[in-house]
């Protein structure tokens, strides 16, 4: 699963990838030390709860790259956790990666977490190989080194939205991809005519009907564009035309696999 | 009798998923892509309120707005606008218009319709 904060441009002075910001919701102080030695020894930050309701909290007041969720804990448990923090984030249009913690699963609770929104489990102690396989999954490393970013969708939360109704689903994606490529062509007309109204116009339009899916690169790129002076830097305005050719059939691509 | 519902903005995937499911809800729901489209329909068909985009071909909402809280035919109509914009005084631009909310898209589906079902209960139009 990829998290598109940690998937920024990175500026090319400061080549060093950020720290990962983690919040581990564990009761057991035991497990708490062993774990947060573990993170702190891969250059991660991390953030401690001792139980579902402070991990909702601490969801609240800042955000994470990752988060590490104990099933079971007191007060609110990991599965109640997970919903509350999946609800938040559905009216901000973000979505952190979850992990549970458990010290071993049944199906049925595999199901529940799955269900309340986690992404995957660790099984407890975590091992140091197990985090390299979530890191990994968080945020594939390109040959150059840098992060290369996949469109990621949310299916579960695309499929709510269109009220569980598969076929009004594929409706829109096909209404998007129209509009897409339609918008597209217009922003490509609009910049050879050095026409910047009608440029920044038709970003803005793709800026927001992109933002239905995510608010991933074809969303930003467009959200750059809108407001660019396509006089005084027409090279930035390229790079973001650019981006738009290269990250538009991905997402689409990304959209027809989750229709799939 | 079903409420009436005017759906004005240009994104056609936003409409299509709007228009869809307010409809399936039981709202009679009917829409336009630009803004003139948007104060010749409203002042033609007067629904019970109207979501209204700002940036639209054809004018601005805004334009829309204040030409409709201008007429008497049309002023008690509850307006919703919801935009894209990042402009920070856009909401309280649009509440000195007379809109009775503003939403910032991309917004979900629930979130528009808690918007829509507050204009609906809170009185309405004022008797002509």
């Amino acid at each position: 699963m990829l998290n598109e904060r940690l998937l920024e441009p990175q500026a090319p002075a400061e080549p060093a990838l950020p720290p990962l910001r983690i919040l581990l919701a564990e009761d057991s102080r035991l497990a708490e030390v062993y774990t947060v030695r573990l993170l702190e020894r891969r250059g991660c930050s991390v953030v401690v709860a001792r139980n579902g309701r402070e991990a909702v909290a601490a969801c609240h007041r800042q955000p994470f790259d990752l988060i590490l969720m104990d099933v079971q804990m007191p007060e609110m448990n990991g599965i109640e956790a997970t919903a509350a923090v999946r609800a938040s984030e559905r009216e901000h249009g973000r979505r952190t990666p979850i992990l549970a913690l458990t010290a071993g699963t049944t199906p049925e609770e595999n199901e529940s977490c799955r269900i309340a929104g986690m992404d995957g489990c660790l099984l407890k102690p975590v091992r140091e190989q197990d985090l390299s396989a979530a890191f990994a999954g968080l945020a594939p490393v390109a040959a150059d080194g840098g992060r290369e970013e996949s469109p990621s969708l949310d299916r579960a939360a695309l499929m709510a939205e269109a009220g569980g109704d598969g076929e009004l689903l594929e409706r829109l994606v096909a209404i998007f991809r129209e509009e897409a490529a339609r918008l597209l062509a217009e922003i490509r007309q609009a910049a050879v005519r050095g026409d910047g109204t009608r440029l920044s116009d038709a970003a803005h339009a793709l800026k927001g009907t992109a933002g239905h899916w995510s608010r991933g690169a074809v969303f930003r790129a467009a959200a750059r564009l809108e407001n660019r002076e396509l006089g005084v830097d027409p090279e930035a305005a390229a790079a973001d035309i650019k981006e738009l050719q290269r990250e538009i059939p991905r997402l689409l691509l990304a959209l027809d696999h989750i229709l799939s | 009798m079903s409420q009436k519902i005017l759906i004005a903005d240009d994104d056609r995937v936003f409409v299509e998923l709007l228009a869809t499911r307010l409809h399936r809800e039981g709202f009679e729901v009917s829409v336009v892509f630009d803004s003139v489209q948007a104060m010749m329909t409203a002042m033609r068909l007067r629904p019970d309120v109207l979501l209204l985009d700002v940036k639209m071909p054809g004018g601005t909402g805004l334009d829309a707005l204040r030409k409709l809280k201008r007429s008497w035919l049309t002023a008690a109509i509850p307006v919703i606008v919801a935009s894209t914009l990042d402009n920070p005084e856009l909401p309280a631009t649009v509440q000195a218009l007379g809109a009775a909310e503003f939403l910032h898209k991309p917004v979900p589906y629930e979130v528009v319709k808690g918007s829509l079902t507050r204009a609906l209960g809170s009185g309405g139009r004022a008797p002509v």
